[in-house]
């Protein structure tokens, strides 16, 4: 099971919120930087979804990771699931 | 002619009282001024402790001793209920009891009060004061008085409840005392009592407008306190009860009253930085400090400035209050006052009341939540949110908009009738 479902319904909501715009596909290469989400957009979009699924697994990381990646994204998310 | 000598003295103050003249009401019980002076002149029959710890306990009963006290006691630790329940009240009595052997040997006539402070960071301070400084704004006449019937909703042992209180011994008003109700029934034993006077924070006040059961009162002040007030609270309120004089008052515990505005306005006029706030009892001063918070100064003391902790910005000709220092919100090193967004929050339909307050964000420190109060015939929670949404983007700077929005029945409200904000991160 994967959260990728998930996390794209609460990227566009995060893209509405701040009043963005998704920049061309969102294919597990495309960089986070050129998703249309800033920081301030990502933050949100970690809050949101720490509220719907229950954790925010960035701040459970005994080592910081930064994804570069969409793919990296949601594959620390689901790294969490099956970790559980 | 008018009695107008101002008494510093609580016992004075009440023997200048027609007898006649109800003045506290207590669910069923109730008192004269006669009453309530036979009941103090007994108890000053006894001989006086110097130092005392006194709970509120049964409200009649206990301005009943406090009257006695006065004059007589050197030290006595005024103890809301509240207080007496908390974690920090063992320390507290314990700092009484240092101050007051400290202090021992002090020649002074005037009975010290001692009151803590609601304490937003940290241990509660003990705030020494007399008689002199609890009543520095207070009015004195009591033909006045005899016109009004104040509700008290805030506990009668904080300083807010003390400042309705005394002016009605001063004034030889009536107060109706129930802070110990639910609010639904407060605003039944006010309406059914016939108050025409309330002293209640905003956000009581705005609890008021929406829940209705006041209109059909003759209101004749209304006076507001405690937390920032918005002009759009003042409108309202304006509007229903138009017969009111609206009065908003700036004091802390620490300070006692710094000034009271009745011109309508929010905040208030930049000049009084440059004159002070004219006071019957000596003036008092304004300052800026860097931080951008009020700082009050009082003739009588040493002249020392007292930072509030309190921030103000100019808008206009007008100096309005912000929030607290301490209060803000850190989005990605961005300042985020609760206060400001709240404003906005409220004027989308279907929004009752709205608090804000900073969550905790693993990316930019804190996000912006809000948790809100839906009126009975609001629109449904995903439409009411994308109205919240669009408001607010019109009005504010994008750190600023919530990043989440949830709902709630009640916004909590701590001792002395402030909200409650939590803020993580």
């Amino acid at each position: 099971m994967s959260y990728r479902d998930k996390i794209i319904e609460l990227l566009h909501e995060a893209l509405v919120i701040t009043e963005s715009e998704l920049c061309g596909e969102l294919a597990d290469t495309t960089p986070l930087l050129e998703t249309g989400l800033d920081s301030l957009g990502f933050a949100i979009l970690v809050a949101r979804l720490e509220e719907e699924l229950g954790f925010d697994p960035f701040v459970e990381m005994d080592e910081a990771v930064y994804p570069r990646v969409f793919g990296e994204f949601v594959a620390i998310y689901d790294q969490h699931y099956t970790s559980v | 002619m008018t009695s107008i000598t101002p008494a510093f003295n609580l016992y004075e103050s009440l023997k200048a009282l027609p007898g006649d003249r109800r003045l506290l009401s207590c669910e069923q019980e109730s008192v004269t001024a006669a009453e309530l002076l036979e009941r103090v002149e007994m108890l000053r029959q006894q001989a006086a402790p110097g130092d005392l710890v006194l709970h509120a306990g049964n409200p009649i009963a206990a301005l009943t001793q406090m009257v006695a006290l006065d004059g007589l006691a050197r030290h006595v630790f005024l103890v809301p209920e509240s207080l007496a329940e908390s974690e920090d009240f063992t320390v507290l009595c314990e700092r009484f009891s240092e101050l007051c052997d400290v202090s021992e040997h002090e020649e002074s006539v005037a009975t010290h009060w001692i009151l803590a402070t609601s304490g937003t960071t940290g241990t509660p301070k003990l705030i020494v004061h007399d008689t002199a400084s609890l009543t520095r704004s207070l009015k004195h006449n009591s033909e006045r008085g005899a016109d009004y019937r104040w509700g008290l909703v805030y506990e009668p042992f904080r300083f807010a409840g003390l400042q309705v209180l005394i002016q009605s011994l001063m004034a030889g008003s009536e107060v109706v005392i129930c802070h110990q109700l639910a609010f639904s029934e407060q605003i039944a034993c006010l309406s059914d009592a016939g108050i025409n006077a309330l002293s209640a924070t905003p956000t009581f006040w705005r609890k008021v407008l929406f829940h209705g059961g006041l209109e059909g009162i003759d209101m004749r002040q209304v006076t507001l306190g405690g937390e920032p007030v918005d002009q759009t609270l003042l409108d309202a309120l304006r509007r229903y009860f138009p017969q009111a004089r609206i009065t908003h008052i700036y004091a802390a515990t620490e300070t006692g009253v710094g000034f009271s505005v009745t011109d309508g306005y929010e905040g208030f006029p930049v000049d009084w930085l440059n004159t002070g706030v004219p006071a019957d009892t000596g003036r008092v001063h304004l300052k800026v400090t860097a931080d951008g918070t009020l700082a009050l100064g009082f003739d009588q003391e040493d002249g020392a400035f007292i930072d509030t902790g309190d921030l103000i910005e100019q808008r206009g000709d007008r100096l309005v209050f912000i929030g607290r220092l301490s209060g803000a919100i850190n989005v990605g090193g961005n300042k985020v006052m609760p206060e400001e967004v709240e404003q906005v929050i409220r004027r989308v339909p279907g929004v009752a009341d709205v608090r804000v307050q900073g969550k905790g964000s693993s990316l930019v420190g804190q996000l912006v939540s809000c948790q809100i109060v839906p009126t009975s015939d609001a629109p449904e929670p995903a439409l009411l949110k994308q109205a919240i949404l669009e408001t607010c983007r019109t009005a504010l700077a994008r750190f600023k908009v919530p990043a989440l929005i949830g709902f709630t029945t009640e916004l909590e409200t701590n001792a002395t009738g402030k909200l409650v904000r939590k803020s993580d991160g």
